[in-house]
């Protein structure tokens, strides 16, 4: 059984079968060089192995890494190349500890391994994975992956954290006993990785030599299941691995591309377990007990580890950061820490960025004629998109402490902490790490909650992950804050607070919502969390420099494409049709043009929160995306202020008022706007992603509905309020 | 997860929620994840 390099067993050019999104969003390296049939390696492994920094140094590609399980949510293509420069296409395939799969991340790792998904090849070499500090734990799921007769390469990573933690392992013992090349590995310093190109690049691959015997009990059900598989077209080794599988009672989740059981196999497993759930055979656990005693036995003579001395460090720093008190304080300083570095480190750059703008737009003011070409140059493009970028530095600020947080081992912690609160609200604490991660974006959030085994919880977390306080909403506080405490005699604390409690806000209001819906249309058991909690590290600079990298590069190819493009559509449609009287004020253009128009139709519905029209106008055209608000802002006072200087937005709207002369953006105004932002479902991007992860249109329209349906209400109630108390 | 038969066990932190070290990895139960794990205590020669 098995095949080699040569010869791969999936019947064609691997690339031919490539789904569509590996060409979209998924950044596969084509080269146009790769010959037909190249073969295709999948690497698996426990959560957080590093098998995602191994694929990186393999493909040269750049995918997210972090110390957290669950990074890795959906499977990655990469092209990489053999010793000798032949192609080979590696798959990345999500954290899995069993082919038992539990959770829609680990139901992809099955499929892809057992060629149930019709869109990704079948692999033909396997690279299992396994974190030498944890050998007996990852030997598991490299175990199952043994019996399915295929090729594989054992890579033992971390091994440097092993010899730390004083694990002694016996590598060439272990592939002596496998039968399977084993490569000794540190991904993170790129040991190891030529050796495995090396064996990577072997014409031929000895197959497994370690044989497992089924319990006796439950060897006749499986030869049956196994004979039905091999009849729907399994290959016998794979069928063997898969009626292994649906005897235990896990197998159940299903994910899009998967193939469903055939009839006659589904009729077979169910007769079983009837069967000895009438002779009370625990059938399950008598299998997982089996492998373990087997892998027990691989083990010895291999694994060489130290007996325990007590705490070590790693155990007295999460006594303190998971204590229930000092895990909260350590927890409240982080992040005021992270807030009050938005106001402070971002100033001088920010100023700079400004300065430039201004200079660009006053430049092209002296330069070229009046008319409209220079309107749509200095209002359009550098009042919109130019007034998005100055908060380039803000984003990159939140971008290092998310890196910080997550290279360090940190966020799992942070999800142990807030399991409690969670718990209460029905969710618990690995639903914390996708709403972590919305924080800086809710698009990896929600995809992030593939980790989460039960799909009520999953969904719960899917629905509210919006609401946490995402980097597009970071501008339009910005802007809002700098509108209500302008001047830099306001402590930085003080702006830093306001930011923070729109946070706590967000999450408090996901909190709420999350309790709501899990005890409505979504109610069940609490569920139960066990959470893998990753070793300490230092952080990694050069990948944490790298992701702020990242993102400040998305921050501004947004402004330079979607958000420059909806500022050069608003200034058309806020400078036409002409007043009629070419002496009109510029508020009365405005008012007399298309946005005018459609501002002046919505104002009925956003008045009572003390929105005017030219703010509903930033409303609807922030439904694309959050931080084009703070460029419509630009466009539209800068028409305003068309015979002016250029001015920051913020005091070009300080100076706008109602059509009585009272003052448009009064401290209360502003403050209801961060509130209509915190609970606003204004990201067409995540919208989209919803449908995808929910398949179906009714729940991202359910979240539109409940979310800005919120932010009108709590906007009305706080708006009116404020205005009954005098402010 | 992967425990194996003869893991070790150390409580190291938690009321509601508990840390444990289980075979050389940290993980973190919640109280009816704990709640549904049977704890045995060993006599003083088996440990």
């Amino acid at each position: 059984m098995g095949s080699d390099a040569s010869q791969p067993n999936t019947g064609g050019d691997p690339r031919a079968s490539l789904p569509a999104h590996f060409s979209g969003n998924s950044p596969v390296r084509r080269r146009p060089s790769a010959a037909p049939r190249a073969p295709v390696y999948a690497m698996v492994g426990n959560p957080n192995c590093g098998k995602t920094t191994l694929f990186n140094a393999l493909t040269g590609l750049r995918q997210k890494v972090g110390n957290y399980p669950g990074v890795t949510v959906e499977k990655k293509m990469g092209e990489a190349y053999s010793q000798h420069g032949k192609p080979m296409w590696v798959i990345d395939l999500p954290g899995a500890y069993s082919l038992a799969a539990r959770s829609p991340d680990e139901a992809v790792t099955r499929d892809v391994l057992l060629g149930r998904r019709t869109d990704t090849p079948q692999p033909d070499r396997i690279i299992c994975v396994l974190d030498a500090t944890n050998l007996e734990r990852n030997l598991y799921l490299a175990h199952q992956i043994l019996d399915l007769g295929r090729p594989v390469i054992v890579v033992l990573n971390m091994m440097d954290l092993a010899r730390r933690a004083g694990v002694a392992i016996d590598a060439a013992k272990l592939e002596e006993q496998l039968g399977v090349p084993v490569i000794t590995c540190e991904a993170v310093h790129n040991r190891g990785v030529v050796e495995l190109r090396i064996a990577m690049s072997r014409a031929e691959l000895p197959l497994a030599r370690h044989r497992w015997d089924v319990p006796a009990p439950i060897a006749p059900a499986v030869a049956e299941l196994q004979a039905g598989l091999v009849d729907e077209g399994r290959p016998p080794l794979v069928a063997r691995a898969e009626a292994l599988l649906l005897l235990t009672d896990f197998d159940t989740v299903r994910v899009a591309g998967s193939t469903p059981l055939g009839n006659r196999t589904a009729s077979v497993l169910e007769a079983w377990r009837r069967r000895w759930s009438a002779e009370g055979t625990d059938w399950s656990a008598a299998l997982i007990k089996s492998r373990y005693e087997a892998i027990n036995v691989l083990c010895q003579g291999v694994v060489d580890r130290p007996a325990p001395k007590g705490l070590s460090l790693s155990d007295r720093i999460d006594a303190l950061l998971v204590h229930s008190v000092w895990g909260w304080v350590v927890f409240g300083v982080i992040m005021a820490a992270m807030f009050l570095s938005i106001f402070t480190l971002a100033e001088y750059p920010m100023g700079l960025i400004e300065g430039l703008v201004a200079d660009g737009a006053g430049l092209i003011k002296e330069t070229m004629p009046p008319g409209d070409l220079r309107d749509l140059l200095t209002e359009g493009v550098i009042g919109g998109a130019g007034g998005v970028v100055v908060f380039l530095p803000q984003i990159l600020i939140l971008f290092l402490f998310v890196g910080l947080l997550e290279s360090t081992g940190y966020m799992a912690r942070a999800a142990f902490l807030m399991d409690r609160p969670m718990s209460r609200v029905g969710l618990h604490g690995r639903s914390f790490i996708p709403l972590l991660g919305s924080y800086a974006c809710a698009i990896p959030g929600i995809m992030a909650t593939r980790t989460i085994e039960n799909a009520k919880d999953r969904l719960a977390t899917i629905l509210v992950a919006p609401l946490m306080s995402c980097s597009a909403r970071l501008p339009v506080y910005l802007l809002m804050i700098a509108t209500l405490l302008p001047g830099r005699e306001v402590p930085a604390m003080t702006k830093a607070g306001l930011m923070l409690l729109m946070y706590a806000l967000g999450t408090g209001g996901a909190f709420g919502f999350a309790w709501l819906f899990k005890r409505t249309f979504l109610r069940g058991d609490n569920p139960l969390m066990i959470l893998e909690l990753p070793p300490y590290q230092p952080p990694r600079l050069k990948e944490i420099l790298r992701q702020m990298l990242e993102r400040g590069w998305l921050f501004l190819r947004n402004a330079g494409t979607i958000i420059l493009a909806i500022s050069i559509v608003l200034w058309f449609l806020t400078t036409y049709p002409k007043h009629p009287d070419p002496q009109a004020t510029a508020d009365a253009q405005i008012a007399h043009s298309f946005a005018g128009q459609a501002g002046h139709i919505l104002e009925p519905v956003i008045k009572p929160l003390g929105f005017d029209w030219r703010i509903g106008i930033g409303l609807i055209t922030s439904f694309a995306a959050r931080e084009v608000f703070v460029s419509s802002m630009g466009v539209i006072f800068g028409v305003e202020s068309a015979d002016e200087d250029t001015a920051p937005i913020r005091e070009a709207m300080l100076k706008a008022t109602w059509p009585d002369g009272a003052p448009l953006f009064t401290p209360l105004v502003c403050l209801t706007l961060m509130i209509y932002y915190v609970f606003a479902m204004q990201c067409m991007s995540t919208i989209a992603v919803v449908r995808r992860e929910t398949h179906s249109w009714r729940w991202p329209l359910f979240q539109v509905a409940y979310m800005t349906g919120t932010a009108w209400l709590v906007c009305l109630l706080f708006y009116q309020a404020g205005r009954a108390l005098g402010f | 997860m992967g425990f194996g038969e003869a893991a070790l066990v150390t409580k190291i932190s938690g009321s509601t929620t508990s840390l444990c070290l289980v075979n050389g990895m940290r993980i973190a139960l919640n109280h009816r994840a704990a709640m549904s794990i049977v704890v045995e205590h060993l006599p003083a020669q088996a440990r």
